[in-house]
């Protein structure tokens, strides 16, 4: 999928700018960002829903606006609510799907079958939609999205409203679907967004602001680095301030927050230091020094959720577009 | 075309499976043939009180009463048939999903057009067994028969075009089946108004009359210019159906 120069304007409110992007088979890209980004927007526009103001998207080399018919026979949509006919069962829905999305008749029994089992939805082939739970009906989104093998799936939202254990088996089959297709997914959470992408798009205000692995945005953002450390002290009482104190003085080491645990001689110490910095070299010296001992030592990583506050508030990566 | 059919066994499935397609069988064919029994009613009248040696004319005593009763009581049923097939696709939220589906809007619409038009032929065929029964006792021209049903089927679907046009454009079904309603009965009394005006303000006003349009098939009378009327109205509001739906997309 490619997509071109994406504008989409409402009047005179201008929803896209210069979206520009392209996702590859096997490739899973996130889009986020809050509110009024022009996510949903753009992911209407990817699915043909609307149509853009100018610029254009492609699927298998079809334009989405002049040849919607070929580019929708590539296309899998999953919406965030999972749209369903009460009146129908999951199998007289799914043969719907199969038939409206150009699954030729011989194949359409068998492609049914396959997503019935492939999205573990088998035992309710035959219920009446409208008495499925929402994490069964979720997947049967997800059956019709992929009934027509596509090269491009789009999903919105793929596992809000699932409780933890079907969102985690709906990232998995998510990864399953990655072999053979493009992914695009819109998301709030930052564990599907974690897990799941290979890129993340961060859209501000009808633009990308940002796109990079989640592991690229994390060290961008990482201007400085944390570690948590437990320590015992022996001998007198230490206060925070003596914490403070002897550890600002060490080379390296920006800021220090200190409270005492349950035990009042163990002490928990978040260090905040440059980039880069060596606690064995900086940290274990002056422990010994003061002969306290260092009970645990670890590195506490930036985790998405916090480059996404980052972002929005405007912080500027390292090295940053 | 395979979008077209799949959409179309789809609509009539979920027809057969919800309460419109009954009520509207079970109002049709109750109030249909209990105007064929007030006719058949009417018409022993009419024989009896005829001089000796006169035979009074089956289709215009019995079939064109019936048949004209029946139409206005479609133009109030019709409206069940159209009001869900979009409206209810949006409230549901699988209209936005449809249209991700490889077809065209025109397949979209026209499928669905189809399948109402598909039930209302339906309940149309069920009622030649009145003309099937009179024929037991002879007297029934076919040819004007055939006439007869020509021209309901032809304002039916006008009507029906008028129902997925609010369909399309109402939020609500409920709203939908209230705009037809009023609109089919608008066009199918303002003949009766028309007999008051001025000449030339009645010349429009039947013009546009669905029952003064449908009145000369009911009499055997197949003009094409009121066939092409009935098709007019049916073309122009599928076409601003389809409108409808490429402007959302442009929006």
């Amino acid at each position: 999928m490619v997509v071109e120069r994406v504008c989409k304007r409402f009047g005179s409110s201008e929803v896209l700018k210069n979206v520009s992007f392209r996702v590859e088979k096997g490739e899973v890209v996130t889009l986020l960002g809050p509110n009024g980004a022009g996510k949903s927007t753009l992911m209407r526009i990817l699915t043909g829903i609307l149509l853009p103001t100018a610029g254009a998207v492609w699927i298998e080399g079809h334009r989405m606006d002049r040849e919607p018919l070929l580019a929708k026979r590539h296309l899998g949509y999953l919406p965030e609510q999972t749209p369903f006919y009460p009146e129908l069962t999951v199998r007289e829905y799914l043969h719907f799907v199969a038939a409206a999305k150009g699954v030729s008749p011989a194949r359409q029994k068998e492609k049914v079958q396959e997503v019935l089992r492939r999205c573990d939805i088998e035992e309710f082939g035959n219920r009446r939609m409208g008495i499925l739970s929402k994490g069964t009906l979720r997947r049967v989104g997800i059956a019709q999205a992929i009934v027509n093998d596509p090269s491009v799936l789009v999903l919105d939202e793929p596992t809000s409203g699932l409780d933890p254990s079907q969102a985690s088996s709906f990232r998995d089959l998510i990864l399953e679907l990655k072999k053979q297709t493009a992914i695009v997914l819109s998301t709030h959470l930052m564990i599907d967004a974690s897990e799941l992408s290979d890129r993340v798009l961060f859209m501000h205000k009808g633009r990308i602001l940002l796109e990079d692995t989640v592991e690229g945005l994390k060290k961008r953002f990482a201007e400085r680095d944390v570690y948590r450390v437990k320590i015992r002290i022996k001998g007198d009482m230490e206060t925070e301030a003596s914490f403070r104190e002897v550890l600002g003085e060490v080379e390296g080491i920006l800021e220090v927050d200190a409270s005492p645990s349950s035990d009042p001689h163990t002490w928990q110490v978040t260090v905040f230091t440059q980039p880069g910095w060596n606690p064995t070299v900086g940290l274990l010296p002056t422990l010994t020094s003061r002969n306290w001992d260092l009970l645990e030592l670890h590195q506490k990583t930036m985790d998405l959720e916090e480059v996404f506050g980052e972002i929005t508030r405007g912080a500027q990566p390292k090295g940053g577009q | 075309m395979q979008f077209f059919w799949a959409l179309y066994r789809k609509e009539l499935r979920i027809l057969a499976s919800s309460w419109i397609l009954y009520v509207f069988f079970a109002l049709f064919l109750f109030f249909s043939g209990w105007f064929y029994y007030q006719g058949i009613l009417s018409y022993s009248a009419w024989s009896i009180q005829a001089p000796a040696g006169t035979v009074v004319n089956v289709q215009q005593h019995l079939f064109v009463p019936l048949y004209s009763n029946m139409m206005f009581f479609l133009v109030l049923l019709l409206p069940i048939l159209t009001m869900r097939l979009v409206a209810e696709e949006r409230r549901q939220g699988t209209y936005p999903l449809l249209v991700t589906y490889p077809g065209s809007p025109l397949a979209l619409l026209g499928s669905k057009y189809l399948s109402a038009f598909t039930v209302f032929l339906g309940g149309l065929l069920l009622t030649c067994i009145y003309p099937l029964i009179t024929s037991l006792w002879g007297g029934v021209e076919w040819p004007l028969l055939f006439s007869t049903y020509l021209g309901i089927m032809l304002c039916g679907a006008a009507i029906l075009a008028i129902g997925l046009f609010f369909s399309t454009l109402a939020e609500h079904y409920l709203v939908a089946a209230l705009l037809t309603e009023t609109v089919s009965l608008f066009f199918w009394l303002i003949g009766w108004v028309a007999d008051y005006l001025p000449d030339r303000f009645s010349r429009i006003l039947f013009g546009v009359s669905f029952y003064h349009r449908l009145r000369p098939f009911l009499l055997g009378v197949v003009d094409t210019d009121d066939a092409l009327f009935f098709l007019n109205v049916a073309c122009t509001l599928l076409i601003l159906g389809y409108y409808l739906i490429c402007r959302e997309q442009r929006s």
